[in-house]
């Protein structure tokens, strides 16, 4: 579900056919020592219409929060999409949206969430993951799969 | 001028009314009605490790807002030096991914106003940081485009040369054919320019054996910069010279 007041720029980038790449130094995913392990970084590439990728990148971040996931899909500084499990959220005007929740950009920020109504367990970080993947129409073609790459709960 | 005070008293009352406490084991979790640049609410967590003394932290709420905005505090050493910088000014340390402070009992009202200051100030780090758009190595392109046409290839091969081994990009095998591609991408046209001479030197120096590879360079033309000079190089020294957006010429080329 896209909402349909989400900035054009960040739609076009989330209806995209997107894919995670290998980063430049061939790694898959990797953490941040002074966070723990719990947090990965990776290069997604938005694909063309033949399917070859573009040259810009996007970022997935994800981290486990509180024993919760966060996960954000950005390009450059901005972020288009961000996925929390972690804990309710007001919009603007006092609307409450609950948990799970996806902030999305509008008017340049991330300040509105929506919920998102779907099935997978909030704490399991791998669920979250392959949910996120999905909605963001991001593949993984990874062939031992990013489950392992998480290190599981 | 009596409704000053009583102006203060009410806004006191009304953040204490929209505060809500809970509890995870031993700490005390305050959600706060200061909302972060997600319209999140911030939270300030205190506990109580020995009588008297209470630790305030931020339960990673900064370097997680930071990270989620783009910002990597361990490889940037510009984020890191003010990162730091802030944390210290307030008095508080950073340790495994938390801000905290440990407190004397009669501290804890500044220190909770100070820890509410300072994560706003952290915060700050995060909106609009000029971050630039990364992009895919043209190699990594490359090899994905091999595999979707279902190239028979391998990466970074050593392939003997008369004077040295030379490290080939990707190396293509049909039936008893093989390419050796070398792919390019430059900055600069001087750039461009270098590394074409670097190419033709490597193919020049194969060649010299005489061991029959068919020695392509495939250039990336997203930008300009490979000017005649840079081509003509190429076209000296290699079998065939394909931009990128005339890929599908390798198809050919490789005799598939």
């Amino acid at each position: 579900m896209i909402p349909d007041d989400m900035d054009d720029w960040a739609k076009s980038l989330y209806e995209r056919r997107k894919i995670v790449f290998p980063s430049s130094d061939g790694n898959k995913a990797y953490y941040l020592p002074s966070m723990g392990n719990d947090v990965y970084i990776m290069d997604i590439a938005l694909l063309d219409t033949g399917g070859i990728p573009e040259r810009r990148l996007l970022k997935l971040r994800i981290e486990r929060h509180k024993g919760y996931a966060k996960a954000t899909l950005s390009m450059g500084g901005n972020q288009i999409v961000m996925l929390h499990t972690d804990h309710e959220h007001t919009n603007p005007g006092g609307v409450n949206i609950g948990r799970p929740h996806k902030h999305y950009l509008k008017n340049g920020c991330l300040k509105y969430a929506y919920f998102v109504d779907d099935n997978f367990s909030l704490k399991d970080i791998n669920e979250v993951l392959s949910h996120f993947l999905k909605e963001c129409n991001i593949e993984s073609r990874l062939p031992e799969g990013l489950q392992l790459l998480m290190g599981g709960n | 001028m009596n409704y000053c005070e009583e102006a203060l008293i009410q806004f006191i009352h009304y953040i204490k009314s929209q505060t809500h406490i809970e509890f995870d084991g031993d700490i005390c979790i305050y959600t706060l009605p200061f909302k972060d640049p997600f319209s999140d609410n911030i939270e300030v967590a205190i506990s109580n490790p020995k009588d008297r003394l209470f630790k305030i932290s931020d339960m990673k709420q900064c370097i997680s807002f930071l990270f989620h905005s783009g910002i990597n505090i361990e490889r940037d050493n510009r984020y890191m030096k003010r990162f730091y910088s802030i944390i210290s000014e307030y008095g508080f340390e950073f340790k495994e991914g938390e801000i905290s402070k440990v407190i004397d009992a009669g501290e804890i009202g500044s220190s909770f106003l100070e820890a509410i200051q300072l994560i706003f100030e952290l915060y700050g780090i995060g909106i609009m940081p000029e971050i630039p758009i990364d992009e895919i190595s043209f190699q990594n392109i490359v090899s994905k485009y091999l595999e979707d046409n279902q190239y028979d290839f391998s990466r970074n091969e050593k392939i003997k040369g008369k004077t040295y081994e030379h490290t080939i990009n990707f190396v293509l095998r049909n039936g008893k054919s093989c390419s050796l591609v070398e792919v390019l991408s430059a900055k600069s046209s001087s750039d461009a320019t270098q590394k074409a001479k670097l190419v033709a030197f490597k193919f020049f120096d194969i060649t010299e054996l005489g061991n029959g590879y068919k020695k392509v360079a495939l250039v990336d033309d997203y930008s300009p910069v490979f000017k005649k000079k840079a081509f003509d190089i190429l076209h000296e020294y290699s079998d065939s010279v394909i931009t990128w957006s005339d890929r599908d010429v390798l198809l050919s080329v490789h005799g598939r």
